[in-house]
């Protein structure tokens, strides 16, 4: 039951009803970053403080609602007027994204990442909200994809090292690029050593960032990316396991990390059932990481062929386009009869995680036939890709 | 007045704990721009003074009982503590700030004493009243000897004081032992943080650190980030990471606070 209270937005806990009722602090429209969550146990009027780290938990301990509306007052916090879903917990977080930020992006064509499915509007910007893990690995990416255009485009260094700025002002990439835009280059690296440097000394910090502007670099840029999509039912997964010892690459299954999600205990039985929502419910609130993880963060055993299967959102797909890969290649894998009886299938095929399959099939520039045999066909898989 | 010192003066001790302020209050009307705020501090442009009580009622009778003219009201700090609620801004400020124009010192939150607030809340007001005469001091008073003593007896040592674990309620005899254990799991800062009142402002001088929390440091940043950067004063900010958000740097502050280096 959900319940709707003046303003602010509701979320299921176990017992009583908590409600998302801001977030902290000043959220500025050009900022990208994290922002602790006030929630309201609309049952105890008590609020607290979630997405704090361990260290600064202490904190939020004692606030109370009155704060908080003279912290949104003074500008210092963020009144929310929708309803959400999901249960917060104390390690999630929202992930703030402010319409300055966005446009500023789109105007000089550097894309943000595919955000989670469900998207909530506020006052100059929108959120989301996650586990901090979750949230902070589209902040870290974002950076690095942002850095690497920050090498190639000189002639707008200066607005991406404003953006860079603007996400994660201590990363090593922001500083790097806040270095080699600064009108001063001198103070702007004794600031760094002043704010985040720890009584480093000037010359070893200028060897440091130089060694950032030298080695840092997307993860995924000398790697090729063959996903392989297709439905339940069919051979896909046989297919791209036996293509990637074809083609030399190394092969990863975004089945790792779900099952790392599966519950201690379980009916074996129903094991697929639990995966595909699982999955489904990754998807839809952690489409970057959940990719991330599935690739194994890039650690490619030092080939430079990643298979992945299976892509089954339209969602994990453009996060693929997005990696910033050296290439990304969409093989399919589809059958005109069904090698499992219908019966089986058919709870399966309406299933979210089934439904957009046919239609990235569509997009993929091979389609493998599965009731044909396979070896002759991914050999020729194999010579597509080194054409 | 509670107890005096003899002799006036007040010896050092090691290691000297640090001052604390930190804004915005939530209720501050005279912080509009925070970030201006702590700008124009560092640049010598203004002096942090006396602000105006968000709870007037309160305050004002607090300093009345204290001896304070309404006319002439002090700056407030917290010994290694940045206050809670939120703030976004801290100032780390020198042990040489609080002197020849030191009000008096206070071994808890007046305002949240006399206010009845928080952890104070079961009091009457005659008891908070009276326990604000027995927990308040003149500046020469022996105060920072006594601190250490409370500090170590209560806390075990200075760290768990400023990292705003709670103490052993055994530690002490006056009021905040019954409070401290009254206040069962919400335990309260203002309890046990001892506060400072003086009537010298707070200038860029005063400052070893400050301290801002990442929205405070983006904008900062954007704001001010070319203009000439003092050596003297750290910086320490807060921070998002794969942890949630660091407000602060907590155990940097810690050391900002001991005076060590950070």
């Amino acid at each position: 039951m959900v319940s709707r209270g003046e303003g602010g937005l509701c979320v299921l806990g176990k017992g009583n009803v908590m409600r998302l009722i801001g977030l902290l602090s000043r959220l500025h429209p050009r900022s990208f970053g994290m922002a602790p969550a006030v929630i309201e146990d609309e049952t105890t009027k008590t609020i607290r403080v979630v997405g704090l780290a361990k260290q600064s938990s202490h904190r939020g301990r004692l606030f109370e609602k009155a704060d908080f509306e003279q912290l949104v007052i003074g500008g210092h916090a963020k009144k929310v007027f929708r309803n959400i879903k999901n249960d917060i917990g104390d390690s999630e977080t929202a992930l703030w994204l402010g319409e300055q930020f966005t446009e500023a992006c789109s105007k000089i064509n550097l894309p943000l990442p595919p955000f989670p499915k469900r998207e909530y509007k506020a006052k100059t910007g929108v959120f989301f909200i996650g586990t901090a893990s979750g949230m902070y690995a589209y902040l870290e990416s974002w950076i690095v994809k942002a850095f690497d255009l920050f090498r190639k485009e000189k002639d707008i260094r200066k607005e991406i090292a404003t953006l860079m700025r603007w996400t994660l002002p201590d990363h090593p990439a922001t500083l790097a690029a806040s270095w080699l835009t600064s009108p001063n280059k001198e103070q702007e690296i004794k600031w760094q050593i002043n704010t985040f440097g720890n009584g480093i000394e000037i010359d070893a910090w200028r060897t440091k960032l130089e060694r950032v502007v030298e080695n840092l670099t997307v993860p995924f840029s000398k790697t090729r990316i063959i996903a392989f999509t297709g439905r339940s039912g069919t051979r896909r997964n046989e297919a791209a396991k036996a293509f990637a010892e074809m083609a030399k690459g190394v092969f990863r299954s975004f089945v790792i990390p779900l099952e790392k999600k599966l519950p201690a205990r379980f009916d074996q039985r129903k094991k697929k059932k639990l995966l595909m929502e699982i999955g489904q419910q990754e998807v839809e609130r952690y489409p970057l990481p959940l990719t991330l993880a599935a690739l194994e963060n890039g650690t490619g055993d030092g080939k430079k062929t990643v298979i992945i299967d299976s892509v089954r959102h339209k969602k994990i797909y453009q996060v693929l386009n997005w990696l910033g890969a050296k290439e990304v290649v969409l093989f399919g894998v589809s059958a005109l009869e069904e090698r499992t009886p219908k019966r089986k299938l058919e709870p399966i095929l309406g299933d979210p995680t089934e439904i957009e399959i046919p239609g990235l099939i569509k997009r993929a520039v091979r389609v493998v036939d599965d009731n044909s045999p396979f070896e002759k066909q991914l050999k020729d898989l194999v010579a597509f890709i080194q054409e | 007045m509670g107890k005096q010192g003899l002799g006036g003066k007040t010896p050092l001790t090691d290691p000297r704990v640090r001052f604390g302020h930190a804004f915005p209050n939530p209720r501050d009307k005279e912080a509009p721009d925070p970030v201006k705020e702590i700008w124009d501090i560092l640049m010598n442009n203004e002096a942090l003074g006396p602000r105006e009580p968000t709870d007037l009622g309160t305050v004002s009778k607090a300093e009345r009982l204290l001896g304070i003219k309404p006319n002439k009201r002090p700056v407030y700090a917290y010994v290694g503590c940045l206050h809670e609620e939120l703030g976004s801004i801290g100032l780390v400020i020198t042990p040489e700030w609080f002197g020849k124009d030191a009000q008096g010192v206070s071994r808890c939150d007046t305002g949240g004493l006399i206010g009845k607030k928080g952890g104070f809340a079961h009091l009457e007001d005659e008891e908070a009243e009276k326990a604000l005469n027995t927990l308040s001091h003149h500046p020469s008073y022996n105060w920072e000897e006594e601190l250490h003593q409370e500090v170590e007896s209560a806390f075990g040592g200075w760290p768990d004081y400023l990292r705003g674990n709670t103490p052993n309620a055994e530690a002490y005899n006056d009021v905040r032992k019954q409070c401290i254990k009254k206040s069962g799991t919400k335990l309260d800062r203002r309890l046990w943080t001892w506060e400072v009142r003086n009537f010298e402002a707070i200038s860029a001088k005063h400052l070893e650190a400050v301290v801002l929390n990442n929205d405070s440091l983006k904008e900062f940043r954007d704001r001010f980030g070319d203009g000439p950067v003092s050596v003297d004063i750290r910086f320490l900010p807060g921070g998002d990471g794969p942890e949630g958000t660091h407000w602060f740097q907590e155990e940097k502050v810690v050391c900002a606070f001991l005076g060590k280096a950070m």
